[in-house]
């Protein structure tokens, strides 16, 4: 009898620790990405209810803490990328509720290396003062005309080939970001969707079939399975 | 209710651990034969009950259903509770797996401390019984949150904020709670009294239905 139940004791334990990869979320869910500079993300209780004011903590992948924030009545958080390395973001909602999410190295050095030119794309308003105010006085005119002009005056402002494609593919990526905003905000609701209906009725099916085993080795150990 | 993985120190998960296993084994042990189906029915009441939410307070509270399964299995909460926390935390990824002992205490220990105290009373009169129940279903949530707090305290280091903290997020919990037990006491004292524990202190008057199960389940 004893074997029998540490048996059925051990036997979920161990099964339940060889699937514990794909347990490793939780019950407060947090999914985060990067928007040029900074990093945005949500924290969402699994009834889709928002983790206000839950803390935030970043860690760099050497376990090391590299900052700490809150998220807002929306749920929401977004920090100014810390450095240039993966980043495992952990959400405390308190009460024992906690969430993780990792941002890959991958995605913050594409979004740093945008961030750079940015920057020189940047500069050059402020450089180049004058020509500005003359575009945008030829903007009252004529459009064509001063799409021409434009690029008239915009050509010196152009030393290289590589220069430009810098520019052209900084503004792109900018461009990108905004249009896949609601995508990613998407992706991020799908991330935090609750449980399918499969999966319930999968566990319900699963209690009954244990209570079926169960009721199966009772019997078995009265001697044989009750005649009729 | 369910703490996540990676807040917990090692000694309080091995502890939690450790009570688990002793509560299930006494409660298998206890578990009789014609009380498996039931077992089975309650714990998977108590795996969906965790999927209706309410949502008042700051955090996300979901009904827990512990008292009811306490009152009506006793000591063999402990295994239903188990299974349904072991799907719950693979299915759902509430909870977690290393923190399944803790979240079994959590849960069921309030369970059968309730079963003692309320059980006794719930084939008195009327009021009696549904205050008994009541008190269960509202208490067992209660202690639940108590305990939450204990688990947290060798962490967060400040046992009384979380504790009520927790307790009053499930402040409504607790009421609907309390009314789920009452209601489904006095329901199975009309119509099932037989499933109910305690039931050698008073005389039962079987209904017709429930006499012939109660014979061939005898047979």
């Amino acid at each position: 009898m004893k074997k029998q139940t540490v048996f059925k004791i051990l036997v979920p334990v161990l099964f339940s620790f060889l699937m514990s990869n794909t347990a490793l979320a939780h019950k407060v869910t947090v999914f985060a990405w990067v928007e040029g500079n900074t990093v945005c993300g949500e924290g969402k209780f699994s009834g889709g209810r928002k983790a206000q004011g839950a803390e935030v903590a970043v860690y760099d992948p050497a376990g090391k803490r590299l900052l700490t924030t809150k998220t807002d009545e929306n749920g929401s958080f977004s920090f100014p990328v810390p450095q240039k390395t993966a980043m495992k973001i952990e959400l405390l909602a308190g009460m024992g509720h906690k969430g993780e999410w990792t941002i890959p190295l991958e995605e913050v050095t594409a979004a740093a290396d945008t961030d750079r030119g940015g920057e020189r794309t940047g500069v050059h308003p402020d450089a180049k003062l004058p020509e500005n105010s003359e575009k945008s006085s030829e903007k009252s005119t004529d459009a064509g005309l001063s799409e021409i002009s434009a690029k008239n005056a915009l050509m010196p402002d152009l030393p290289d080939r590589e220069e430009l494609q810098k520019m052209i593919q900084t503004s792109v990526e900018k461009s990108l970001d905004e249009k896949l905003k609601p995508v990613i905000r998407m992706l991020a609701d799908s991330q935090q969707k609750g449980p399918a209906l499969n999966e319930i009725v999968g566990g319900i099916g699963y209690i009954f079939g244990i209570m079926g085993l169960a009721l199966y080795f009772r019997a078995k150990k009265k001697g044989g399975l009750p005649e009729k | 209710m369910h703490i996540s993985e990676g807040i917990l120190s090692a000694p309080v998960l091995i502890s939690g651990v450790a009570l688990a296993a002793a509560g299930t084994a006494i409660g298998l042990k206890k578990l009789e034969d014609q009380k498996i189906p039931q077992a089975a029915i309650l714990s998977a009441a108590f795996f969906v009950a965790s999927l209706i939410h309410v949502p008042i307070g700051p955090s996300s509270a979901h009904l827990i259903l512990n008292g009811i399964v306490g009152l009506l299995l006793g000591w063999a909460a402990f295994p239903a509770i188990l299974i349904a926390l072991l799907l719950q935390g693979m299915l759902f990824q509430f909870g977690g797996i290393t923190t399944l002992g803790v979240n079994t205490v959590i849960m069921a220990a309030p369970a059968v401390i309730c079963y003692f105290l309320f059980g006794f009373l719930i084939h008195r009169n009327g009021a009696v019984s549904f205050c008994a129940s009541f008190a269960c279903g509202f208490l067992s949530v209660f202690f639940s949150g108590i305990l939450v707090g204990l688990a947290l305290m060798f962490t967060e280091e400040n046992f009384f904020a979380v504790a009520s903290a927790v307790v009053t997020v499930h402040i409504p919990i607790m009421i609907i709670e309390g009314f789920v037990a009452a209601f489904c006491i006095s329901f199975l004292k009309k119509v099932r009294p037989e499933l109910l524990p305690f039931r050698e202190s008073e005389p039962i008057v079987m209904p017709k239905g429930a006499q012939q199960t109660a014979e061939s389940s005898t047979l």
